[in-house]
């Protein structure tokens, strides 16, 4: 188990080092340059001057091994749209509210979701199944820059029920937390409503029915833990999107949160943000995965076993 | 070039003018607060306090490394300089106790500080403090982006060109800025300038207290408590990207007629849900587009800011030698409907250019430009462009243009701007244009390699000054990006910055302005207008016409 776990990091590691380079030299691609809105009016000798200042002048191999050196020292740089701030300040400051309304969301769509696919599956080509169904292909079918708007727009200004934005006490949680929850509802739905159906039409579940258990009895202790696998697998990558912040979301609801960080540091061509958050990404994705494997053990124990062989 | 311009364009792009749209309610007059009394007509608060939108959030609060309008607007709130500009942006003594007393041949400056000055930390603020943070901006080691407004004192070139610590040193001594004892200041120019005590209100010329940025080092300005000013109002708070909070600073020597006691400036980056949170009175102000204005048409509560920003058309003649030809550049730029741009397209109150100096900018001799010079465009005629297109193409002996296209910024109002032009010389000129839309780093990295063939940019006013329009376009100057290239005009423009005489200064550059645009060198379109939302009872707001976004000192709540 340790030797696996071991190896685990170890291609955890690798697959880093892969997209720190990968996007480092993508990145040199882009056309322009990071001065953004400071250099909008600059004469071209100042335009070198200012390069030379950030090391911008030097051949792009020794740029990158500078920078390699950095981040192993936990230093991802000094964006170049806000020359006071590092870029760990800013993930620092805007990871927690992407994280809790991430985590919020979460919760939103496991409920609603796993509720919904039990519903369908159970009620299988009934009107209760058409329905979850007819739900989740709206969630899926209608993209979050609909949904906030709207709900913005109603529920917040029109009907005044919750606040429009701002990030400040619960009530401001609600809105942007069912709207990002919204995509995930859907494809948990359809795929717990998928794998029930898979698990009930198993030799054992036809075993426990015969042997005269509760249909209650049936789904919580013997479908459920089955059907849920799959489900597990997916959460993860789901987790990490919506963990790391959307910028419809944020914008929209005017949450200071790092999708709105990331998608900025693009427009404007802010390389060491660039590098610093899809560095930030990846980690999480990876340690996030490295998780849901764990999690994949204890749910099933076969997993668990040949684990240790 | 004389003066070295880093512009930053969030600054070009925002520069505002109220001078042509001063709204009825917001008059200057400070109310009587009787903050008891104070209405309930907004649901953010019955007391001195303000909620407002505000669009960014600012790079970094430092006097002399800020480049940006964000920048500017919240170190207006909590610093100050010798002036502060009124409502019809003139000045009025600030730090200083008066107008400043100007030699004969206008180039010293002598101006008397207020007793008993202090910072909002509570300790002296004298004459010296300006001395340290003229000398500190114009250090090249410093860089500042705005150096070059400070290049415009005695001797500042030499000191923003030292290379060793000694000629540093050597030229910091000859700067034309002196403190004759803890509360005067003289100020020496290299050249007289009509607008220069205007231009000491701006944050350029705000003082520093030397020991508070040496303590805060590379972080200075980064935080709400690595900032110190002697302004109406301190920052209490600063959660980036999210709320600033300002409250009313006690120690600051006007505080009697600073009625506000709490401002609060939420980060709000989409204009519909600023609008949601005005709506559902959540916030006191918000800035709207175009779309959003028709709803609000004639309410009381619309604020039109016009700006003294000028959007404009440069056709590249290096890689379209066509465009050399003075014809079929007048050609393209009358094949264009101004009229119908704004009232179709950009909609927000912007209005159609006639001439490049916006309407609002000052002639530099005390009048407005605009008003002066009047319309020195070529007028919108379909017939005589066509005309004047196949003149000038038999001129070049071609018969058709190469292939062109108009480059712009990819916003919502930059793109609909590219098809607009990309319309309007198809059904006038029978010419076929592309459109390319790209980011705003973009766009500018490609118009200032001068890779393009047209581009629809923006230009917004550095000082209130005709020269920081027209000195763009001197033969080979770095944003003459079009090579546009005309003697007399530069040598008119040479002119005008070495004149002493104001008068014939801004003659030179009246006639300078006609070259241009009868040369149809560059082609203006229109002066931009910015629609905002400002609740009724929020009394003596001030959206001034260039740097910061508003004034707040002698906002009230009613």
């Amino acid at each position: 188990m340790l030797k696996y776990v071991l190896r685990r990091f170890v291609y955890m590691l690798i697959t880093l080092w892969v997209i720190i380079t990968a996007t480092f030299f993508l990145m040199k691609l882009l056309p322009g340059n990071p001065f953004g809105e400071v250099a909008a009016k600059l004469p071209p000798e100042n335009l070198k001057l200012l390069k030379a200042q950030y090391g911008l002048d030097k051949p792009e191999w020794q740029q990158y091994l500078q920078y390699l050196g950095n981040v192993l020292q936990g230093d991802l740089g000094v964006s170049y749209q806000f020359p006071t701030r590092s870029v760990v300040s800013v993930i620092k400051q805007s990871f927690p509210a992407s994280l809790e309304l991430g985590i919020e969301s979460l919760i939103i769509a496991i409920i609603i979701g796993l509720a919904l696919g039990i519903i369908a599956a159970l009620k299988h080509g009934k009107w209760q199944d058409n329905t979850a169904m007819f739900i989740a292909l709206v969630g899926i079918a209608v993209p979050s820059f609909v949904i906030a708007p709207l709900f913005s727009l109603y529920i917040g200004n029109k009907w005044g029920i919750l606040p429009p934005g701002l990030w400040e006490g619960p009530e401001h949680r609600i809105l942007p937390a069912v709207a990002l929850a919204f995509g995930t509802i859907a494809i948990l739905a359809r795929m717990m409503r998928a794998s029930m159906l898979e698990v009930a039409s198993l030799d054992y579940i036809k075993t426990a029915k015969s042997k005269g258990l509760s249909t209650s009895k049936v789904v919580t202790g013997h479908m459920f833990r089955n059907a849920i696998l799959p489900v597990v697998t997916i959460l993860g990558p789901i987790a990490v999107g919506v963990i790391t912040g959307t910028l419809v979301i944020e914008k929209v609801f005017v949450i200071p949160g790092l999708g709105y960080q990331f998608v900025s540091s693009i427009t404007t061509l802010d390389y060491t943000m660039i590098t610093g958050l899809t560095i930030f990404y990846a980690a999480i994705l990876i340690v996030v995965m490295f998780l849901t494997d764990i999690a994949y053990g204890f749910i099933d124990p076969r997993i668990r076993m040949s684990g240790r062989r | 070039m004389k003066f070295k311009k880093i512009f930053s364009t969030a600054m070009a792009v925002t520069l505002a003018g109220t001078l042509l749209a001063a709204c009825g309610n917001n008059n200057n007059n400070a109310e009587p607060s009787g903050s008891a009394s104070a209405s309930t007509g907004s649901g953010t608060g019955s007391k001195q306090e303000l909620v407002m939108n505000y669009r960014a959030d600012p790079p970094a609060l430092d006097v002399s490394l800020a480049d940006s309008a964000a920048s500017f607007t919240i170190l207006g709130a909590i610093s100050e300089g010798l002036y502060r500009l009124d409502k019809d942006s003139n000045p009025q003594p600030a730090l200083a106790a008066e107008m400043p007393v100007i030699s004969e041949d206008g180039l010293t400056y002598t101006i008397k500080l207020r007793d008993g000055l202090v910072w909002a930390d509570g300790s002296p603020l004298t004459a010296k403090d300006f001395v340290y943070s003229y000398q500190r901006s114009l250090d090249p080691a410093t860089k500042a982006n705005y150096a070059f407004i400070l290049t415009w004192l005695k001797g500042g070139q030499a000191v923003q060109d030292a290379k060793t610590p000694e000629e540093l040193k050597a030229a910091n001594e000859n700067l034309g800025v002196k403190a004759l004892d803890e509360t005067t200041l003289e100020i020496k120019l290299e050249q007289p300038m009509a607008f220069f005590t205007g231009q000491l209100a701006f944050l350029n010329y705000y003082p520093q207290k030397e020991e508070f940025v040496a303590a805060q080092g590379k972080a200075s300005g980064a935080d709400a408590d690595k900032v110190l000013g002697a302004g109406p109002f301190v920052l209490t708070k600063w959660d980036h990207e999210q709320q600033l909070v300002l409250e009313k600073n006690p120690k600051y020597w006007d505080a009697a007629n600073v009625k506000l006691e709490k401002v609060t400036l939420n980060i709000v980056k989409d204009t519909a849900t600023g609008l949601n949170l005005y709506e559902s009175k959540k916030t006191d102000l918000t800035d709207i587009k175009g779309d959003q204005m028709k709803e609000y048409e004639g309410k009381p509560d619309l604020y039109r800011k016009n700006e003294l920003v000028t959007g404009y058309l440069n056709f590249q003649q290096t890689k379209v030698p066509a465009f050399a030809n003075i014809k079929i550049r007048q050609a393209m730029s009358m094949a264009i409907d101004r009229e119908g741009l704004v009232n179709t397209v950009l909609k927000n109150g912007s209005v159609a250019s006639t001439g490049y100096v916006p309407n609002g900018n000052s002639d530099g001799n005390g009048a407005e430009f605009r008003k002066i010079v009047g319309d020195t465009e070529v007028a919108f005629d379909a017939a005589k462009a066509k005309t004047l297109l196949a003149e000038g193409l038999a001129e070049e002996g071609i018969t058709s243009l190469p292939a062109l296209t108009v480059m712009g910024d990819d916003t919502e109002t930059g793109k609909k701007l590219l098809e607009f032009l990309v319309s309007q010389w198809k059904t006038n000129l029978g010419v076929s244009v592309g459109a390319e839309p790209l980011p705003h780093a973009t766009r500018v990295e490609k118009e200032t390699s001068k890779n393009y063939t047209i581009v629809s940019s923006l230009w917004g006013a550095d000082y209130n000054d005709p020269m920081t329009w027209l000195d763009m376009y001197v033969t080979d100057g770095p944003f003459n990006t079009q090579d546009w290239k005309n003697e007399k005009y530069t040598d008119l423009i040479h002119a005008a910055q070495k004149e002493l005489d104001t008068k014939v200064r801004a003659e030179k550059m009246h006639e300078a302005e006609k070259i241009l645009l009868d040369e149809a060198a560059i082609y203006p379109m229109f002066f931009r207008s910015s629609p905002y939302l400002v609740r009724e009872n929020v009394q003596g707001i001030i959206l001034p016409p260039y740097g910061p976004d508003f004034e707040l000192k002698w906002t009230s709540i009613k």
